[in-house]
């Protein structure tokens, strides 16, 4: 009878280095002999409370810098003001001149040179080949952009439908906004995309409540996920024009909705406001809120999402934390109350390529 | 031909080439080149019958590829690219054999591991190790104690512990 436990560490070891990170982290954990041999050979990652949690920042992984090691995946602890490195399972190198379009639940979404999207998990190894988005005959969409790279979408973003009785539409949606206009939507798994819209030009996308909102210049879009159809929602408009010139972000907090502003740039006075958009009312659906208490929003690149910093260090409350996307390099920390905004320490050079990271499933 | 005796004193009559894949054998063979016979305490008659499978399948492999290339060239029809296919072909053959060979109970699995590492036979290492790991892979730590069979020996407060290290990953 063979006893696996005393597989001498040598050949547990090369076991090991063949696994990807997180079923190393699970086989390190099975019994005291493994975990004392694997468990000091683990990487270490920036830290993460399942009742608190605080994403990391993905970044590099594009070839445009030579100095970055592209076989490995950079995670940033914003708390903490630490980079770690961590090898991924995934052969990087096919990454070369890749755009990162979102991240969310341990995914990251990426398009490659030839305009294939991709749905990686960096830490779990998986790797899914997506559709591509058929836009229909006749689009007059841009498809080469100022930075004169083919691209074709601005951003993807992951969404999870929780399961409800009988429901059927549940499991892993991917919201991807196109360039420079339209919106299409994705169950992983499916076989192609289903175009929403191609008329408006979008920056945020949600889905909430079993529908999906998507933020446009100033209108909050809306759809219903009906079996495998989706039917146009009630349209929120937002009448403030002072807005229409900012980027916005859609984000859930405790039954209502957050519309954080954002302006192109950081470094100029009031830089972000936030408004809380009432879905029910009439006239004046958006509101401004003056603080987020505790709370800390999170906006960038993929998912946008807000948290409690109650009894974290290194983490401030009131704060929005916000990456840099495809389009300009400014990444930092906007405190609402006091107005002002601090750059994160780390090269911006760095930040090329760089998406807030939420490691699992949270909530 | 070299005579291999396993732990439990079954003789296995091998050619010296299909021995030779194992380079603790090789070794001893250039060290003293008279030697016909060893005896292989660490590894019993089955585990030993399935391993020198492997090198015969490996040996024959690689000589067929040696003798097809030499025939290309003797007969002068040899365009480069001929043997490059048939090369190509002949490693898909023998990965597929690899893995219709390696498709084994854990038990044996764990008895070949420690076999090509006490004869130090990489490839065969290599593909065990690989095969150990595409178990694993995907696996939660209950699920890898479940199919070793093995007992989970942490205190609670040792595995709260390890938990915490990484709590995204245990979710």
């Amino acid at each position: 009878m063979a006893t696996w436990n005393d597989l001498p560490s040598d050949l547990l070891i090369s076991i090991s280095n063949r696994l990807d990170i997180l079923s190393c982290i699970h086989f390190s954990a099975v019994c005291t002999a493994w975990s004392s041999t694997l468990r000091p050979r683990l990487p270490t990652f920036p830290r993460f409370r399942h009742d608190r949690p605080i994403p990391w920042i993905l970044y590099g992984g594009t070839q445009k810098y030579p100095f970055i090691d592209i076989t490995k995946f950079n995670f940033y602890d914003v708390s903490k003001d630490i980079s770690y490195r961590i090898t991924s399972p995934i052969l990087l190198s096919s990454f070369y001149n890749t755009h990162w379009l979102g991240s969310n639940f341990g995914w990251l979404v990426f398009m490659d040179r030839k305009l294939q999207l991709h749905l990686i998990s960096p830490l779990a190894g998986a790797q899914v080949l997506l559709p591509s988005i058929k836009l229909p005959h006749g689009y007059q969409g841009n498809l080469i952009d100022h930075w004169n790279t083919h691209r074709c979408y601005k951003k993807v973003i992951p969404c999870r439908v929780p399961y409800h009785g009988s429901d059927s539409n549940t499991g892993l949606f991917l919201l991807c906004l196109l360039w420079p206009q339209g919106l299409a939507v994705l169950k992983v798994g499916d076989q192609k995309w289903t175009c929403l819209d191609l008329k408006r030009m979008y920056t945020d996308a949600i889905i909430y409540q079993g529908k999906i909102y998507a933020m446009t210049t100033n209108s909050l879009q809306c759809w219903e996920l009906k079996g495998s159809s989706f039917k146009v929602g009630k349209v929120i408009k937002i009448k403030n024009i002072m807005l229409n010139h900012l980027i916005k972000y859609i984000v859930e907090t405790s039954g209502k909705l957050l519309m954080v502003c954002k302006k192109h740039l950081s470094n100029s006075g009031n830089a972000i406001s936030v408004y809380e958009v009432d879905l029910d009312r009439r006239g004046q659906p958006v509101s401004p809120v003056k603080s987020l208490g505790d709370n800390a929003v999170f906006i960038g690149l993929g998912y946008s999402r807000i948290v409690s910093t109650v009894g974290l260090n290194g983490v401030q409350g009131d704060c929005i934390y916000y990456v840099c996307n495809n389009y300009n390099f400014d990444s930092g920390v906007y405190n609402l109350k006091k107005g002002t905004y601090e750059q994160f320490s780390f090269s911006y050079i760095m930040m090329d390529s760089a998406v807030w990271f939420w490691p699992c499933d949270v909530k | 031909m070299i005579t291999l005796t396993s732990s439990d004193g079954v003789q296995f009559d091998v050619r010296e080439a299909v021995a030779k894949e194992s380079q603790i054998i090789r070794d001893m063979i250039q060290d003293d080149c008279v030697i016909t016979n060893i005896p292989l305490a660490n590894v019993n008659h089955k585990i030993l019958s399935i391993v020198l499978e492997y090198c015969q399948m490996h040996v024959d492999k690689t000589e067929m590829e040696v003798n097809a290339s030499k025939h290309q060239t003797t007969t002068g029809e040899g365009s480069s690219s001929v043997p490059v296919a048939l090369k190509v072909s002949s490693n898909k053959n023998l990965n597929d054999w690899d893995k219709e060979f390696i498709n084994v109970d854990l038990d044996t699995l764990y008895d070949l591991i420690l076999a090509a590492n006490y004869l130090n036979i990489s490839g065969l290492l290599n593909l065990t190790t690989q095969a150990a790991a595409d178990i694993i892979k995907g696996k939660t730590t209950e699920e890898i104690r479940a199919t070793f069979n093995i007992k989970n020996d942490f205190t609670p407060e040792e595995e709260a512990a390890i938990r915490k290290e990484n709590p995204w990953a245990f979710e």
